[in-house]
């Protein structure tokens, strides 16, 4: 996220005095920058809106038509643009224009200035599950039960569903989702002969197995700086460290008996050198998979699309299982990513808005483009999700396997997980509490005690009530 | 930079009061070249400053709203370890920056002006043209030249016998970060004292020439004594820049999230507290103590300076 900002920073226009006064500067930067902002998206009406450095925002200006209601919608992810173009076209009264303010955090950052200048706020904005809360407590959402959203819940995977509803209350529609599954290299284990385990007792025993006959390798990777892998692999696990329904009180607990079993679980691997601990989606990473350095990939539904464009050897011998479980015979998972499309509180048109984001969350058409080659999104949407030829696909780096079957049952078994309302600060702190892990200096449950004090910490400083433990 | 410390304003509106009328009705036309750097620094410096400072007596909390909190952001600020430690290290970045920089930017600059370098025109602009980057695409630069794995510096760390060198791990990435600001600044310097060099009066170099000097001697005995308030100037504009250290940690910390903490210079503590957590007043109140250590630092300078006889 510090990309983006940094370019104010960076600028520095070749006199030597720019550099001071940056200094000053900097100090209302932070407060200026709602203004700023407000400059940037206030003319949202015209296709030259879109802020610098945006993309792919040029798309959407064919098949509206005259007289339509103009929407601006923010969003980030590839083939969102084909999505909004296909809507146009089949949507004569409503013209959507498609922005992008940035990737996830940016936008986050961009949107909630936005809303406190009250000015500048596209009508409908991409969001990820984890960060609804964060915009509900501040009353930013439309709500959007009276507009008949609610029909759409039949055709949601519930896992996508209860993230998108508080109370009687509909925040969000749901788009794609992200389900964990064991992805391992089947070259690799049949080489060594290693069973796919079903529990993770059968995971460390495997990882034992394959470290005693190849000490350069590892099971897998574990990033503990990646907050939203961490945290998914702990949903999984049962001992997913939130809980909030609404309100001022908000749970906290990174040091309970299963968040304690987790973090032995993971650093006992780490200590053995059984898991790498390189960044996710790093160079390292994917030389890792590709060399048999890494075996296996806990990875969400999209993960293996994205994956086979980085990788080169290993092409054709990646297979899906169902994730490894605590107790033997469970099948719970959890959910790395996905995203929703919002309603944003100020927009004049929360009809129009409120009937393309149910168009495109769960419609087939959407869903056609949304999971095509160039946008990759694993469905949230049922019809699709659950359809024998979605789950018949295969990929290249899968061979002649059937990845979606595992991964669409993956998504009907995803653990509840409830978000905090603070989780950019928790994403802002999360990389200096783990990087320690890992460096080897601090074990990962350390970080947790650490991230457990910092987190209780600020939320009672921003006045909630926290339940430890 | 000092325009900004001695004003011109305040100074013409005190000649003015005591001048005639006549005079003053002179002067009226320097005011009008200086207003739009006047209204600029008012726009961008002393209204955003001043709603910083009010910023930082408030405090906003998800649950309860906005109120004033008076010193609370400031003791927070202070009583914070990461700040600290962020303020400590931009403290040893700029002692081992700031030297590096000017000592190498003076030997460029007098071998570029005794002449002894064929085709200096074109090696002075090739010292420049780092300036002439942003500082986010240098960073940018340096941190695939520099990846542990995959870069070319890292092959060759491997192939000189250092092994498996980690420009990012916590041990290294000051020390790389310094490489990548000294790159960035030294060739802005050489043309600063390049100029300062070529601006020396001629005769004494030539007379030092006649009494049989060594180029080494008139480097260091005769051109670094003259530019020595050159040199002064450019240590005091280089530490201001060094303590702000912000774009190229960042960069890097996007690249290699686990080598850039929260608090890893006192910018990004003000940048990740105020965009990262959404907590822009107890930012402001952060990036207030910034300014004013900082203004601690230039008062300092300024009186050292004005005590060596710069300023009348």
């Amino acid at each position: 996220m510090t990309i983006t900002m940094s370019e104010d920073y960076a600028d520095r226009g070749g006199r030597p005095r720019r550099r001071r006064t940056r200094a000053l500067a900097t100090a209302a930067a932070a407060a200026l920058a709602g203004v700023v902002l407000a400059a940037c998206g206030g003319t949202s009406g015209t296709p030259a809106a879109s802020a610098p450095g945006a993309t792919g925002s040029a798309a959407t200006g064919g098949g509206c038509h005259a007289g339509a209601t103009t929407l601006t919608a923010w969003g980030w992810s590839a083939g969102y643009d084909l999505v909004v173009k296909k809507f146009n076209q089949t949507h004569p009264d409503i013209c959507v224009k498609l922005e992008n303010a940035g990737a996830a955090g940016d936008e986050y950052t961009k949107l909630s200035d936005a809303l406190k200048a009250h000015s500048g706020t596209p009508d409908v904005a991409q969001i990820e599950y984890f960060e609804l809360p964060s915009f509900e407590i501040t009353k930013s959402l439309v709500d959007l039960t009276p507009y008949g959203v609610g029909d759409a819940k039949a055709d949601e995977a519930p896992a996508a569903w209860s993230q998108v509803v508080q109370g009687s209350a509909q925040y969000a529609m749901p788009v794609d989702l992200g389900p964990l599954a064991l992805y391992y290299n089947s070259a690799v284990f049949a080489a060594h002969k290693i069973a796919v385990p079903t529990t993770w007792a059968e995971f460390a025993t495997a990882a034992d197995k394959l470290h005693a006959a190849d000490p350069k390798a590892a099971i897998t990777n574990f990033d503990p700086v990646s907050a939203q892998d961490v945290l998914a692999l702990m949903q999984q696990y049962g001992a997913f460290p939130f809980s909030y329904s609404g309100g001022d009180t908000v749970g906290i607990d990174f040091t309970g008996p299963a968040q304690t079993a987790f973090a032995r679980f993971w650093q006992g691997l780490i200590d053995k050198k059984e898991v790498t601990t390189a960044a996710d989606f790093s160079p390292a990473q994917w030389s890792n998979l590709d060399s048999g350095a890494n075996a296996a990939r806990i990875s969400p539904a999209w993960g293996p699309v994205g994956m086979q464009g980085s990788i080169k050897k290993t092409i054709g011998s990646w297979r899906a299982a169902p994730m490894p479980q605590t107790t033997a015979g469970q099948n719970a998972t959890g959910n790395w990513g996905g995203s929703t499309l919002a309603v944003i509180k100020g927009t004049a048109h929360a009809k129009e808005a409120a009937e393309f984001v149910k168009w495109f969350g769960g419609s087939a058409d959407a869903w056609q483009i949304l999971s095509g080659d160039v946008a990759g999104a694993f469905p949230g949407y049922l019809p699709l999700m659950d359809s024998p030829s979605f789950q018949a696909r295969t990929l290249p780096i899968s061979g002649d396997s059937q990845p979606n079957k595992v991964f669409a049952t993956a998504a009907h078994a995803v653990r509840p997980a409830q978000w905090p309302p603070i989780m950019t600060a928790a994403l802002t702190r999360w990389t200096t509490a783990f990087a320690g892990v890992t460096k080897g200096s601090t074990t990962l449950e350390q970080a947790f005690a650490t991230f457990q004090h910092q987190m209780v910490d600020y939320a009672k400083s921003q006045g909630f009530t926290v339940t430890e433990g | 930079m000092t325009d900004t410390i001695v004003r011109p304003g305040p100074a013409a509106t005190r000649d003015s009061r005591r001048a005639p009328r006549r005079r003053r009705r002179r002067e009226w036309p320097g005011a009008v070249f200086v207003s739009p750097h006047l209204l600029a620094l008012a726009l961008f410096m002393l209204v955003p400053t001043v709603y910083a400072v009010y910023d930082s007596l408030q405090t906003t909390q998800l649950i309860g709203g906005t109120h004033y909190s008076g010193l609370a952001n400031y003791r927070t600020v202070l009583h914070s370890a990461q700040f600290w430690e962020g303020v400590r290290r931009v403290l040893i970045f700029t002692a081992v920056q700031v030297p590096v920089t000017i000592a190498l930017a003076f030997f460029f600059a007098a071998v570029f002006d005794a002449g002894i370098v064929k085709y200096s025109r074109f090696f002075r602009t090739v010292f420049f043209m780092p300036f002439a980057v942003p500082g986010v695409v240098a960073a940018v630069m340096w941190s695939f030249l520099l990846l542990p794995d995959f870069g070319p510096y890292a092959k060759v760390a491997q192939s000189l016998g250092f092994g498996h060198v980690d420009f990012f791990s916590s041990k290294l990435i000051l020390p790389t970060i310094v490489v990548i600001v000294v790159w960035e600044w030294t060739g802005y310097n050489v043309t600063i004292l390049y100029t300062a060099m070529k601006s020396l009066p001629q005769q004494v170099t030539e007379a030092a020439i006649m009494d049989g000097a060594s180029l080494r001697t008139i480097i260091l005995r005769l051109k670094l004594p003259m530019v020595r308030p050159t040199i002064v100037m450019l240590c005091f504009l280089n530490t201001v820049g060094a303590l702000q250290l912000f774009t190229e940690p960042s960069i890097l910390a996007a690249f290699q999230p686990q080598a850039v903490s929260y608090g890893f210079t006192p910018s990004l503590y003000v940048y990740n507290t105020a965009v990262g957590s959404g907590d822009y007043n107890l930012g402001a109140a952060a990036a207030v103590v910034l300014a004013l250590i900082i203004g601690a630092l230039s008062l300092g300078a300024f009186a050292i300076r004005k005590r060596a006889g710069e300023f009348r």
